[in-house]
């Protein structure tokens, strides 16, 4: 071969009449386009039989065995813009043609078939450097670059051929059933397609495995794919096969007819057919089959995928008697997405956007994100509103509106204008397409399906502003347990948490999972992060939590009503509450209303609406709906006092508004509603508004109040015993003549009278806070005349209730029983019940109480000395006679209560002798008998003080002084200092003596075991004799007994008394007791 | 474009609150674990992408707080389910004996066509907890349980070693396509792999 200059510089122009820089190729069949393809050069006459790209420049194999080496243009210009020229031919590089070419990249080196067999030239000076033996006529051969082992098929056999940087070496041959089409490496073995099948062969043992069977049409194919994969081509489909030659669980691809060789150019696999090319994923995804692009480049024979231009590829082809090549340029993968989108194929853009490499992450991301969205308004437009929902929620930077944007009528106009710009830049950003609301069905099904995401925007803008969320967690580097703790308490109210079965949380080994409570903070789980709500304003995030919120209730309205909606308002959220009201006002769903007005602290309009509800249902326009149409009536009132209750004491205003229509309504509930109020409504300001409302309850009120501790007995006492008597003298004045009979047994009383009256009674006498002077000043002085005694006597102005009793109700016997009572308070020594004697008290030194009777004796003897105003002159003749006679009675039934000296001095002289006699005698005697008893109760105590002495001599006796001679009764050591340290206590009140009980197991034990009296000790201990038992481990060395207990009883000496009985005490003196009394 | 078939998958994922549903979830999609407890507020989805055999489909897993339940948020939520997971947590019997009620309710709500087909999954929680010194429901008990509901898949996972957690939500996975499939009778138009299969034939060598 010759390669001279001038030769070359002809041949230029020879060819360059043929070479155009061509214009793009015609119109594809889609309008998808992944690769640009560009007619670079042409060729006259030869067909170009293979093409290999080295360093930037083109190797064309043609098939008269010419070699053309291409390349661009050396200019000036940029090199992308510089057309291709041939740089060199090389006549006769292969004899009579040239087959397959391949550059052996790590030598620099191009390996060539032709009909001299297989050779190794060097690169660039294409000079011969090695030829592979008995490969002459090879068909097609395989080139391992990392063991540099050449296959070659010629005829019926497999040449293997071990390259050692200059020589080829046989190795092997295999010998082949038929002859090999194509070859390709596969590990060790070698993947060969034969005209009917293809096989696996391996290189070393040389089995051969059945790949596929192909088909009859055309050449089989073989591709290596860098993912340790094979394409392996059966007529129009090629599957992706292992290196195991096992068919992988992957789409195969199928073309329009079978390929005659295909290249893989990432992420494509370009199909050479005879009428054009075909561009499809090499994805195992789904929809790898659906795309494809169709290269209109007739007639191509060879190509070959550049190893410089990312994933270009140029193709020869043949039209006639003119051979071109082209370039074909992929169009960036995010082009191409896009454009899919454009087209509607959002999958397949979604599957393209996922292809971008690595490095292009961040365009990527953003991208699949905005298709996503796209992809989600197309199938909302379709008809898919689930799927097209999904497909939105995926995007973590599709905010709400995005999704509210498809059904506008869910967003109030009001509610969002101050997001109307952000919505606008959303739609211009990822391109959306203006939607149709859909109607009907499928609106209601748009707004079911959007419901639930709404609910998860929520929950996340939720999360997002509170505390501890990620956003804020960045700033607050100690997030200490602590403060969890502290929030969890602080969203206690907003986020009651059923707890149901977290036992294990309590345990768990983190600080917050040691977490006692369930209430934590919901500042949680931002599961899905969702990225928009970081690049908005503040302000705008609060903007958009109103507008999800107010959505969500015109979502819920659309439902069916499940309590759903009510639910929801019942608990805190941002509804925008104009929006809201109105929405819920028009479709008459008042109890939501009710509960979104209370939610929002619109407590008197809630609360209106409820009384219009429970009251007066018809004046309201629209009628009520859901769970507002049992309202009416009485459940209205309810609801609106535990509305009330719940609001507690903070709002006064609100509760005088509403508390008059409630108490009126149902004044048990509005009591009720008064009396839970926590805290608790001041009593002053409940007795106020009964007594405005609702007086009758007042009583009642005060009462529970006080058994409940809201109202103190102190404060309070005095003004319900007031009530009761206001309730007990409105009978009076219902019925005049109950007040003249002048004794309430008479009287007509209402049951309610006389309940009272019955309660003043008690709280006259139990009560520990009665003024009863305030209640005498407005006890009348007619009626109620045995309140007004009972107060008196309260008072202990005895002597003026006697005269009630006597003269005014005239019943001896309730006078005295009067005495009586007194009487027996006293003896009892329930001093305490009755008052100090107040000045009042005449006649009767107050010390000498127990002489009631004597009172009596006078306030009878009164009406005769006197007379009494009630009693009328003329009859005094016949009650003389007949208060003495009630004296006489008195005296003798009482006799052992009156101080005969006293009631004998009182008594006028002109009483006859004969009355007093039998109180005289029976006088006398009891004296006489109450001497002589006296004087047993002497001699007996006397005795028994003897017979006490002499026990204790005995005793005193028992007891041996524990002296440190003395031994342990198990090691037998001496209590010396060594054995047993007894700390003894130095107490001022306490001489400190001890009891020893030796080896007992259990100081519970030996409590119950041993007393110096034979009793145990803790009964010594209950009697209070002693005053304190102490019990110490002693450690005595004996190795038998470690843990002995010793028991020091501390006896109180013998000046001390009992603190209970105050008697003195018994003394044991030294009292340390030897072991062998252990029992 | 061609009608495509479903892509997505609805999984509801219920029990008690504590149990670590959300912890599951997280697990799952995102292979993180944190073992401070935060409640979940409110209701939250994950999605992923799935291969179930050679389909490739997105799983849209919905949790809920314990607060939430059924009433507030209403059954647009549990409509169009493919496949519930009923999750509990071995270390108390309670969560255990709820089961039955999360069921019984989800059934209400979502209302599928076929109640005694839905699928169902049930996951016994945090088994790796003390090394299982105070579990106090036995896989037995368990199996025993799924087994009466109509042979109910059963795993026993921990979210926080990550233990049976990807095998139970490939089991959701492919238990939801199988209900799509019959409610929609899907056909699939994959190429049979197996059906080739040509005698072996030796090639002459050696
Ligand atoms: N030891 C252990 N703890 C877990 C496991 N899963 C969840 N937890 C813990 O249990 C608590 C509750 O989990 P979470 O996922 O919030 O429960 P949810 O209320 O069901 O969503 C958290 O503190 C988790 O860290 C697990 O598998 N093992
Ligand atoms: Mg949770």
């Amino acid at each position: 071969m010759l390669h001279r200059p001038l030769l070359l510089e002809n041949l230029r122009k020879e060819l360059s009449a043929h070479l155009r820089v061509s214009t793009r190729s015609g119109p594809m069949a889609s309008d998808f386009k992944a690769f640009e393809s560009t007619a670079i050069l042409t060729v006259h006459k030869q067909k170009i039989q293979d093409l290999v790209c080295w360093d930037s420049r083109l190797l064309a194999a043609l098939d008269d065995g010419t070699l053309l080496v291409i390349g661009r243009q050396e200019a000036t210009e940029s090199p992308e813009g510089r057309p291709w020229q041939v740089h060199r031919i090389l006549k006769g590089f292969g004899k009579k043609y040239l087959l397959n070419l391949q550059v052996v990249r790590t030598r620099t080196a191009l390996l060539s078939a032709s009909d001299e067999g297989i050779n190794l030239h060097t690169l660039p000076r294409l000079q011969l450097t090695a030829q592979a033996t008995r490969t002459r006529g090879a068909n097609c051969f395989a080139w391992d670059e990392s063991k540099g082992m050449l296959a070659a098929a010629c005829r019926k056999r497999v040449q293997l051929l071990q390259y050692d940087g200059r020589d080829f070496l046989e190795v092997r041959e295999l010998g082949m059933s038929d002859i090999p089409l194509t070859m390709k490496w596969a590990g060790d073995s070698l993947a060969i397609g034969f005209k009917r099948e293809c096989y696996l062969v391996h290189s070393i043992s040389g089995t051969a495995t059945e790949i596929i069977a192909t088909g009859r049409l055309g050449r089989p194919h073989i591709l290596s794919l860098p993912s340790a994969e094979l394409l392996v081509g059966h007529d129009n489909v090629s599957s992706f096969v292992g290196h195991d030659g096992k068919q992988l669980h992957k789409k195969s691809l199928s073309w329009s007819e079978p390929p005659s060789a295909v290249v893989y150019t990432e992420p494509y696999i370009i199909a050479q057919l005879s009428h054009s090319l075909q561009a499809r994923l090499a994805s195992s995804r789904i929809m790898a089959q659906e795309l494809c692009q169709n290269l209109d480049i007739p007639g191509a024979t060879a190509l070959t995928v550049s190893s410089q231009v990312n994933g270009s590829v140029f193709v020869a082809c043949q039209a006639g008697t003119q051979s071109s090549i082209h370039h074909l340029v992929a169009v960036p993968l995010d082009q191409q997405a896009e454009a899919l989108a454009d087209l509607g194929d959002f999958l397949s853009a979604l599957e393209l956007a996922c292809l971008l490499p690595e490095s292009q992450a961040g365009v990527r991301h953003k991208l699949e994100e905005a298709l996503r969205v796209r992809y989600g308004y197309h199938l909302f437009a379709s008809d898919d509103i689930n799927q097209g929902m999904a497909q939105i929620g995926i995007s973590a930077s599709a905010s709400p509106l995005v999704l509210l944007n498809l059904l506008p009528s869910l967003t109030p106009p009001s509610v969002l204008e101050p997001l109307e710009l952000l919505l606008e830049d959303m739609v211009a950003e990822c391109k959306l397409p203006e939607v149709q609301e859909p109607t009907g069905d499928a609106y209601q099904a748009a707004v079911s399906a959007i419901l639930p995401y709404l609910i998860g925007h929520r929950s996340r803008l939720q999360a997002f502003e509170a505390p501890g969320s990620p956003r804020k967690m960045q700033s607050k580097q100690g997030f200490s347990q602590f403060e969890l703790q502290h929030q969890g308490s602080a969203d206690e109210q907003g986020h009651p948490v059923i707890s149901d079965g977290n036992d294990s949380l309590t345990d768990m080994e983190s600080p917050a999972g040691s977490l006692q409570s369930h209430q934590l903070s919901p500042s949680q789980s931002v599961l899905q992060a969702s990225t928009y709500m970081s690049g908005m304003e503040e302000k705008d995030r609060s903007h958009l939590s109103t507008l999800v919120d107010t959505a969500i209730i015109k979502a819920m309205l659309l439902m069916d009503d499940t309590g759903s909606l009510l639910r929801f308002v019942q608990r805190p959220n941002s509804v925008d509450l104009a929006e809201g009201c109105h929405i819920l006002r028009s479709a008459g769903r008042y109890s939501e209303l009710v509960a979104l007005l209370q939610q929002h602290a619109q407590y008197d309009q809630a609360l209106d609406l409820l009384r219009n509800l429970s009251q007066d249902p018809s004046r309201l326009e629209v009628p009520p709906r859901g769970a507002a149409a049992d309202l009416k009536g009485l459940p209205g009132v309810w609801s609106a006092a535990k509305m009330l209750a719940a609001i507690g004491p903070k709002q006064l205003d609100v509760l005088w508004h509403h508390a008059r229509w409630i108490l009126k309504a149902d004044p048990d509930h509005g009591l009720a509603m008064l009396l839970e109020m926590r805290p608790s409504l001041a009593p002053e300001v409940v007795v106020q508004m009964l007594n405005a409302f609702a007086p009758a309850f007042c009583a009642q009120y005060l009462e529970t109040a006080m058994d409940e501790g809201i109202a103190k007995e102190q404060d309070f006492q005095t003004e319900l015993a007031m009530i009761y008597l206001r309730l007990a003298l409105d009978g009076g004045q219902q019925h005049p003549d109950a007040g003249q009979q002048g004794s309430s047994n008479h009287r007509a009383d209402t049951p309610g009278q006389s309940m009272a009256h019955q309660r003043l009674k008690t709280m006259i006498l139990t009560g520990k806070f009665v003024d009863h002077g305030r209640l005498l000043r407005v006890v009348p002085t007619t009626s109620l005349l045995e309140i007004r005694a009972l107060l008196l006597e309260r008072l202990g102005r005895h002597h003026e209730a006697l005269r009630i009793y006597v003269h005014q109700l005239d019943s001896p016997l309730l006078a005295e029983e009067y005495c009586d009572r007194l009487y027996e308070a006293k003896i009892n020594g329930l001093k305490a019940n009755l008052q100090p004697m107040p000045d009042t008290w005449a006649g009767v030194e107050p010390e000498a109480s127990y002489d009631m009777y004597i009172a009596l004796m006078q306030v009878y003897l009164e009406a005769d000395s006197r007379g009494y105003p009630d009693r009328s002159a003329s009859a005094s003749g016949a009650s003389t006679s007949q208060s003495w006679e009630r004296v006489c009675q008195l005296l003798s039934r009482k006799q052992d209560r009156i101080e005969p000296l006293k009631a004998l001095s009182l008594l006028p002289g002109e009483v006859p002798l004969h009355v007093v006699l039998p109180f005289v005698k029976s006088s006398l005697r009891t004296l006489g008998e109450q001497k002589r008893t006296l004087a047993v109760v002497k001699g007996l105590s006397r005795a028994q003080d003897l017979e006490s002495r002499e026990k204790l001599t005995v005793c005193k006796k028992r007891n041996v002084l524990l002296s440190f001679e003395r031994a342990c009764a198990f090691c037998h050591k001496r209590i010396g200092n060594t054995a047993f340290t007894l700390q003894l206590i130095h107490h001022p009140n306490i001489a400190c003596i001890g009891v020893s009980g030796l080896g007992a197991h259990s100081p519970e034990a030996l409590l119950e075991s041993y007393c110096p009296v034979q009793r145990s000790m803790s009964s010594l201990l209950q009697e209070g004799r002693a005053q304190q038992i102490s019990l110490w481990r002693v450690d005595c060395k004996c190795s038998a007994l470690k843990l002995g207990y010793f028991c020091v009883v501390f006896y109180a000496v013998e000046e001390h008394a009992c603190i209970n009985c105050r008697q003195s005490l018994v003394c044991f003196k030294s009292a340390f007791l030897p072991s062998d009394h252990v029992p | 474009m061609a009608a495509r078939k479903r892509t997505l998958l609805k999984v509801i994922i219920l029990g008690d609150s504590g149990v670590g549903k959300t912890s599951l979830m997280n697990q799952y999609v995102n292979k993180k674990f944190s073992s401070q407890y935060k409640a979940t507020i409110g209701a939250d989805f994950l999605t992923k992408e799935v291969q179930v055999e050679d389909r490739s489909v997105t799983m849209q897993i919905w949790d809920t707080a314990g607060q939430e339940r059924f009433q507030s948020l209403g059954v647009a939520f549990y409509r169009g389910a493919d496949c519930c997971v009923l999750v509990y947590d071995v270390n108390a019997q309670k969560t255990f004996e709820n089961l039955e009620t999360w069921r019984d309710e989800f059934l209400i709500q979502a209302n599928p066509n076929d109640p005694d087909n839905f699928p169902f999954v049930v996951l016994g929680n945090k088994v790796d907890f003390e090394g299982g010194k105070n579990r106090q429901v036995v896989e037995k008990r368990a199996k025993q349980w799924c087994a009466q509901k109509g042979g109910i898949p059963y795993f026993e996972t921990s979210a926080k070693e990550d233990i049976n957690v990807d095998a139970a939500f490939q089991c959701i996975a492919k238990n939801a396509l199988k209900n799509e499939t019959e409610e929609e009778m899907y056909i699939p138009d994959t190429v049979d792999m197996n059906a080739q299969s040509a005698p072996k034939r030796r090639t002459g060598c050696c």
